[in-house]
């Protein structure tokens, strides 16, 4: 009986035709995702987030597990889909009374249902695992980016994520199949989930959320993510899941809750008919008697005019409206979007999850981005029900039957999605202000929400247009829902598919960025040009969807094919013939922008002529050319017009011993407009447009120690739509290498990854030098074509603007309704200069040394960002005195900070004079404990690089920034402390550690240890921050200023060989006492990971204070550059550290209770460690400030809850 | 005069279906009854009339214009019931006979709030107008149906199995209805309830696998059975011999014995005669029907 039932339902899963669509679909999907990532169609290999190294393989097991867990949220629509036609199948076919008599106990026939049901979903899904293995064996392929063929890589992620998820998400779906008896309540509640999990997967970026999203993720992804965040490049290759820590809590979570569900669902699985549900409301009204009055007419006049197709147009929106409104996935979607309102709003734009204050832009961006995540999830679902309204409530053939166009009813489903979507942000910006308000922000820019409003309007009416065609094209709605979110996700790999032009970019807009500082900027014009484009593309595809509007009952693409060419209304063919000719026009514009005014190059062609580049001038490499000894410049920036002109006067210095008798130049972009001359005779040699490179040679060769003077000048013309950041209305900010010349043969036209050389017949490139390579130790890594430099400058901008350039201002002037400003630097610099330009407030202090020296503090900013300039300038002065006592008194006369747009996030440090973006500081939100005060770290870096940089440079050669940012990072931590203390320090840390665990997880060639960095980001920031001031603590403070202030003496302002990082560790180690010789070695040459967790914490209550009994779990591991890691023996004094609580200023602080007593000698394995503190501990941890590098930095601290009486 | 000729009418759904062959009928102004069992193509039928289908072969026209070509023409002009249906379940009757009207081009305000009202009492809805439709009974959606079909006094009228799960009462209410919209329209009810057609139309076909096999007046086809229709009661076991020996056209099933209705033009002994009705002629077109089942 159990047997033939369970064959019965198979039967009627593997006769429908979906079944084997729905396995196709997969099996394409996991075959063509892997032939895109494996380059089967750009010839290049997709560097995935998720394995970014040359020496990962394409089928690496973290490739494999990413992409088909990522699939999972299709999966998730997918089940909805699916499932509920077998659980629902003999209500939906009304055969429920036949099933329902039948002597089949209740628990059995669900139970077959389900297992059917589940087992064929996961058979389905299997495909793609199948479509995903076949892929490794395409001949076309290139073989040696797969390593061989391991069935567990497939099989792992399938069972422990897929089919885990199969099963909990099918709870979910049985349920309200049993509960509702409604396929669309089920198909629903699918698109329900997967909204939900979509928005909290977006909307959920804090470091300290990350363990419980991990635990509480319901499909694991976010598990997923945390547990393997931190796998090397070689563990991402090969290592399977584990079923361990947050991934086994999970699932055994998620499972158990499944198995309750299922429980409950046979439970309330009952064997009656589905009763029609009266409300209560209807069930007792009384209706007022009324007389009707009504007068019959023999003849009813219908005139068939413009103004009745209007209104019956305006009626049926109306009534659409009603339905839309009154449906119970509406009122839960209102109800969803509102929670993540609230709750999105509380994490924006955090940096060390420190958020920023609520400036109207700031506010609405996010809104933005939550409510078109919510659009195109609205209109995906919204979209179906309108076009499947009558349908679904059986009364198409009233509709149908009337005479009704279907371009009344298409117009009304997209202005119903609209008007939805509208209130969405009505809702969301009345909270926004509230928001705003609330945290005490009264500035509130009422036209910034309307305006973001309305740019929000574009990709929605684009989004439902295109919606409504699918829904007409697919044979049901779910179909249609699935192909929707498909088709939006294949058009975003389509660049990957080889069409590369953006001309091919579906309903890719560029994106806007609003500043405080220059409003949209030059954003507008593409913005909109684009949008033409597209919108008239998807209003053409929505007068395809008119023509196809299934009506009648007959459904099938033949019939209404025929409705594609016949009878047009004059209505339509205007319309298409308008559509066109914006669709062509601006497509025209676009191309004419990208094609005709700028040169556009496929991948292919730039990855070509690098090649060409190359091979056609590698030779000159070793040219020996004169060096740049003095700057002259003329920097004309026209804000109004946002154009930049240039003229320069160089001086080069023959510095060799030999003659020179060529020079070799490469100019900027711009070759109509460049212009040079020489004091000597020249003939010209070569010119290549293509890489700008030009080649003189001297009639008479330059003797060595002579020098000429070279003349330049360039004029940048703003061009067509371009989106200009550096010269702003208001905020220009450009520097030197925008368009000064370079004496010196560049690499970066050069191919920098070694897989594509090899394709290409080139040998393999070094990211950087070998530390002794003298050649390239010649150059410091700024500039190759100088060393120090005398640099002078003046700087035009329009009247209302203020313009800086290193230097001192020594003069300015007023000429043809222009300002001028001249700067010039009264000692030699790095040949590296910033052009500011805005219409600034400044707020001024002075610093003075201790010899008496005073330093003008100017912050140049923009109006109404106030907030953080006490921050600011407290780092400066805290700043200086700190560095001038410890490594050389500060070298300038003045340090200024200029503000500049957000377009990007930074800060970069010139001499005397540091940008600093509007992004990363300005309007940062720092005002309670828990914040970091950034604002302040970034000033104090910054101010840091005025001597790690700006006096002592490296070479060109590995770990050159160990001397400039992982020192600055060092000096800023050292005032942080002073400021802020070691605990809120260890807060920062973590952020540090983590960025550092994360960022070595994708590297995309090797990791370096911190002493060969090559300008990898999350070692001479991340690391670097850790290891300093970790040495900083076990060496002292004192030692580590020692080290540097020699080194500041004995390099600061050298000429070539400059410094390599062997010289700069050879003073650090010769104040590292022999003890610790071996752990400053690990940290900066070697990759040495510990894992330091803490297992158990008990305090017990003693006559003298508290006993604190810790059971520590150590580990030390030594990692190659692809994270091969090997166990070493750990025998190391490692801190281990209780916290109390106190009260400070009569608030509760955090504090150490063990001072004095913190250092503990800990071996590998098990560590049990008494110790007692007279305070009441609160917490304890090992290593819980981060002064070594952790693996984990999730697992240093435990709380202490209960603290045991002595027995 | 109004007419609705069918000319060469065939089609054949995409699972092999043959729903209709070469039907060829004539379709005046009055009510016309379209009789055949169920499957026989009628509902095919009626929707591509309704314009809600496409034919493959043949064409329609509707005083003379080709309804395929001239779709929302002929929308203009129709009202249809169809065999299944129901309403948006939370819009409330008053609402869903408004927004019909309007969707049937009725676009002034005080007319149309006029004509909802007219037809809401006419149905017997009026007093339950504000309600949720979602919550009516079976007959109170058909009465709904009935008004949408024809409240904007439509030249064609298409009514498909509209007497299906009715009462008597309602069943009589709705024949008044319709009996009262006027001789001036083409009305074309379906049905498989032969008593529907007897009581309402002057004209008639029986459609049967797609094909019309009879199209007259109910009259005169009841007229032309005249003393050929035979009825005898006989036992349960002797049905297969009479049924070899004689043209049983239907049989009822009678306390407990079975009553068999033979068609022979020649007197028969033991059979007594009996006074044709149109059901007759609706069995004796539709050989073999019900013989077995005994009955309808």
């Amino acid at each position: 009986m159990f047997l033939s039932l369970l064959s019965y339902e198979y039967k009627y899963l593997l006769r429908r035709a979906s079944t084997y669509i729905y396995a196709l679909i997969f099996f394409s999907l996991g075959f063509l995702l892997m032939n895109a990532f494996a380059g089967a169609f750009t010839g290049i290999r997709v560097q995935t987030m998720n394995s970014g190294a040359e020496q990962s393989f394409t089928n690496s097991s973290i490739n494999i597990m990413m992409i088909s867990s990522g699939l999972n949220l299709l999966l998730i629509l997918f089940i909805g889909g699916y499932l509920s036609d077998i659980l629902l199948k003999d209500f939906s076919h009304n055969s429920f009374q036949l099933v329902y008599t039948k002597q089949i106990s209740k628990a059995k026939l669900l139970f077959t249902r389900l297992f059917v049901g589940i087992t064929t979903v996961i058979g389905i899904f299997f495909f793609l695992q199948f479509g995903l293995m076949l892929a490794q064996f395409s001949p076309w392929l290139d073989a040696k980016q797969f390593q061989s063929f391991n069935a567990l890589y497939y099989l792992n992620p399938f069972f422990k994520i897929s089919v885990t998820n199969i099963i909990i998400a099918s709870a979910f779906y049985t349920l309200v199949a049993i509960i509702s008896k409604k396929k669309l309540y089920v198909n629903m509640s699918a698109v329900l989930m997967y909204l939900v999990y979509t928005a909290v997967m977006a909307f959920n970026s804090k470091l300290e959320l990350k363990e419980i999203s991990a635990l509480f993720d319901m499909f694991g992804l976010s598990t997923l993510g945390m547990m393997t965040e931190n796998w090397t490049i070689a563990q991402r290759n090969t290592e399977l899941l584990p079923f361990s820590s947050y991934f086994m809590y999970n699932r055994l979570l998620w499972l158990g809750i499944a198995l309750l569900i299922y429980l409950l669902s046979f439970r309330l699985y009952q064997f009656t008919y589905p009763l029609a549900k009266v409300s209560k409301k209807e069930r007792k009204s009384n209706e007022i008697q009324e007389k009707p009055a009504y007068i019959h007419y023999g003849i009813i006049s219908i005139n068939w005019k413009i103004s009745t197709y209007f209104k019956q147009f305006w009626h049926y929106f109306k009534i659409e409206l009603k339905i839309l409104t009154r449906s119970v996935i509406f009122k839960v979607f209102g109800v969803v979007f509102i929670l993540f309102v609230f709750s999105s709003l509380a994490n924006y734009s955090a940096i060390y999850d420190t958020t920023v204050h609520p400036v109207t832009y700031i506010v609405v961006e996010n809104l933005k981005g939550i409510v078109l995540a919510f659009a195109v999830l609205f209109i995906a679902v919204f979209s179906s029900e309108l076009v499947w309204k009558s349908r679904s409530a059986n009364c198409d053939f009233f509709e149908d039957s009337s005479p009704l166009r279907n371009s009344i009813r298409a117009i009304s489903h997209v202005a119903t999605l609209i008007l939805s979507i509208s209130l969405l942000w009505v809702i969301g910006s009345i909270i926004g202000m509230g928001y705003q308000i609330y945290y005490g922000y009264y500035n509130i820019d009422l036209s910034l929400y309307l305006i973001y409003g309305g740019m929000l309007l574009l990709p929605v009416l684009m989004y439902s247009a295109v919606s409504i065609l699918i829904q007409n094209l697919m044979p049901n709605r779910m179909a249609g829902i699935i192909f929707f979110f498909g088709f939006f996700t294949i058009v975003e790999y389509l660049p990957y598919m080889g069409l590369e032009h953006p001309l091919y970019h579906m309903f890719d807009i560029p994106g806007v960025t609003y500043s405080d500082m220059n409003g949209f900027g030059s954003f507008l014009p593409k913005f909109f040009t684009y949008t033409i484009y597209w919108l008239s593309f998807s209003l053409i595809l929505f007068i395809l969807g008119i023509r196809l509007y299934r009506t009648g009952t007959d459904q099938g693409m033949k019939a209404r094919w025929k409705n594609l060419y016949q009878r047009w209304t004059l209505g339509e063919q205007i319309s298409l013939a308008l559509m066109m000719i914006f669709f062509v026009t601006s497509g025209s514009y676009i191309f004419y922008n990208t094609n005709v005014l700028n040169t556009y190059r496929t991948q292919k062609e730039r990855r070509e002529l690098s090649v060409r580049f190359e091979n056609d001038y590698k030779y000159l490499s070793k040219l020996k050319q004169p060096r740049v000894t003095t700057v002259d410049l003329n920097v004309q920036i026209y804000p109004e017009k946002l154009d930049l002109g240039v003229t320069g006067e160089l001086v080069l210095k023959n510095k060799e011993i030999v003659e020179i008798d060529t020079l070799l130049f490469f100019a900027n972009q711009s070759k109509d407009n460049f212009k040079f001359n020489a004091s000597k005779d020249y003939d010209i040699l070569k010119i290549d447009d293509d890489f700008n490179l030009y080649l003189l040679k001297f009639k008479t060769p330059l003797l060595p120690g002579d020098s000429l003077t070279f003349t330049f000048s360039d004029y940048y013309q703003h061009k067509g739509y371009e989106v200009d950041t550096n010269i702003c209305a208001n905020g220009t900010f450009v520097n030197s290498s925008a368009f000064m010349p370079e004496f010196a043969f560049v690499d970066y036209y050069e191919l920098s990854s070694n897989e594509i050389r090899k394709k290409y017949d080139l040998p393999p490139k070094e990211r950087m030098a070998e530390r002794d390579d003298l050649e390239a130790r010649k150059n410091h890594y700024i500039s190759k074509d100088s060393d120090w430099v005398n640099f002078s400058a003046t700087v035009g901008t329009s009247s209302d603007q203020i313009a800086v350039a290193p230097g001192y201002l020594v003069d300015s002037w007023e000429n043809e309704g222009r300002k001028q400003f001249r700067y010039e630097m009264d000692h030699p610099i790095l040949k590296f200069f910033s052009f500011s330009s805005a219409r600034y407030e400044i707020e001024k202090d002075t610093w003075v040394s201790d010899s008496g020296k005073e330093v003008a503090l100017e912050i140049y900013y923009n109006k109404g960002h106030e907030y953080n300039l006490g921050s600011m300038m407290k780092a400066l002065k805290m700043g200086l005195s700190y560095y001038s006592a410890n490594y050389m008194e500060y070298p300038h006369r003045q340090m200024r900070i200029l503000e500049f747009p957000r377009y990007a996030t930074f800060a970069q440090s010139f001499p005397n004079t540091v940008p600093y973006s509007e992004g990363i500081g300005f309007i940062a939100q720092v005002d309670s404990k828990e914040k970091q005060d950034y604002p302040f770290f970034v000033t104090a870096h910054e101010l840091a690089h005025q001597w790690w940089a700006h006096v002592v440079i490296g070479a060109d050669v590995q770990g050159a920034v160990l001397m400039s940012e992982a020192i600055a990072q060092y000096s800023a931590l050292s005032i942080m402390e002073e400021e802020y203390g070691e605990i809120k320090l260890g807060d920062f840390l973590k952020h540090e550690l983590h960025s550092y665990v994360t960022g070595r997880s994708s590297e995309s060639s090797k990791e370096m240890p911190l002493s060969k960095v090559e300008n990898q980001q999350y070692i001479h920031y991340n690391k670097g921050s850790v290891v300093m001031y970790g040495l900083k603590k076990y060496i002292g403070e004192d030692n580590v200023n020692r080290a540097l202030k020699a080194v500041v003496d004995k390099y600061g302002y050298q000429e070539a060989p400059y410094i390599n990082s062997k010289e700069f560790l050879d003073e650090i180690y010769a104040q590292v006492p022999d003890s610790l010789q071996y752990l400053a070695k690990e940290m900066f040459e070697d990759i040495i990971l510990y894992s330091n967790q803490i297992k158990e914490a008990e305090a017990t209550k003693e006559e003298d204070g508290y006993r604190v009994d810790l059971l520590l779990d150590c580990y030390k591991i030594q990692a190659d550059s692809i994270g091969n890691e090997t166990e070493i023996p750990l025998d190391d004094w490692i801190e281990v550290l209780v916290f109390s609580e106190e009260y400070i200023n009569g608030e509760k602080e955090k504090v150490i209770a063990n001072p004095d007593n913190r250092w503990f000698k800990l071996t590998s394995g098990e560590n049990r460690i008494s110790l007692t503190v007279p305070e009441k501990p609160i917490e304890a941890g090992v290593d819980p400030l981060y002064k070594l590098l952790d693996k984990n930095v999730f697992d240093n601290s435990k709380q202490i809850k209960n603290i045991k009486e002595k027995v | 005069m109004k007419k609705l000729s069918i000319n060469g009418l065939s089609k054949t759904y995409s699972n092999g279906t043959h729903a209709l062959k070469e039907v060829n009928l004539e379709i005046t102004q009055g009510m016309f009854g379209l009789l055949g069992p169920n499957g026989a193509g009628k509902s095919t039928l009626m929707r591509t009339i309704a314009t809600l289908q496409s034919n493959d072969t043949g064409n329609i026209k509707f005083d003379g214009i080709d309804i395929q070509e001239n779709k929302n023409e002929i929308k203009k002009k129709l009202g249809f019931l169809p065999q299944n249906f129901d309403f948006y379940p939370n819009l409330s009757a008053w609402d869903t006979l408004n927004y019909y009207a309007v969707l049937k081009g009725i676009t002034n305000n005080t007319e149309r709030k006029n004509l909802v009202t007219e037809w809401l009492v006419k149905v017997n809805l009026f007093d339950q107008r504000k309600k949720r439709v979602g919550g009516f009974s079976g007959g109170m959606k058909q009465r709904l149906g009935i008004a949408q079909a024809l409240i904007a006094n439509p030249e064609l009228v298409i009514v498909d199995e509209p007497t299906a799960g009715l009462d008597p009462k309602e069943r009589n209410h709705f024949h008044n209805i319709l009996s009262e919209i006027g001789e001036d329209k083409i009305v074309i009810l379906s049905t498989h309830i032969v008593d529907d057609v007897s009581d309402l139309c002057r004209d008639m076909a029986i459609i049967n696998f797609g094909q019309v096999i009879l199209q007259g007046s109910p009259l005169t086809e009841t007229e032309k059975l005249k003393g050929k229709i035979w009825r005898k009661l006989i036992k349960k076991d002797e049905l297969d011999w009479y049924s070899s020996e004689f043209e049983v056209i239907s049989s009822h099933l009678y306390m407990g014995d079975i009553r068999i209705i033979v068609h022979s033009d020649y007197e028969l002994n033991g059979f007594e005669v009996k006074e044709p009705d149109l059901e007759d002629v609706y069995f004796k077109t539709i050989p073999h029907q019900g013989v077995k089942a005994g009955g309808q």
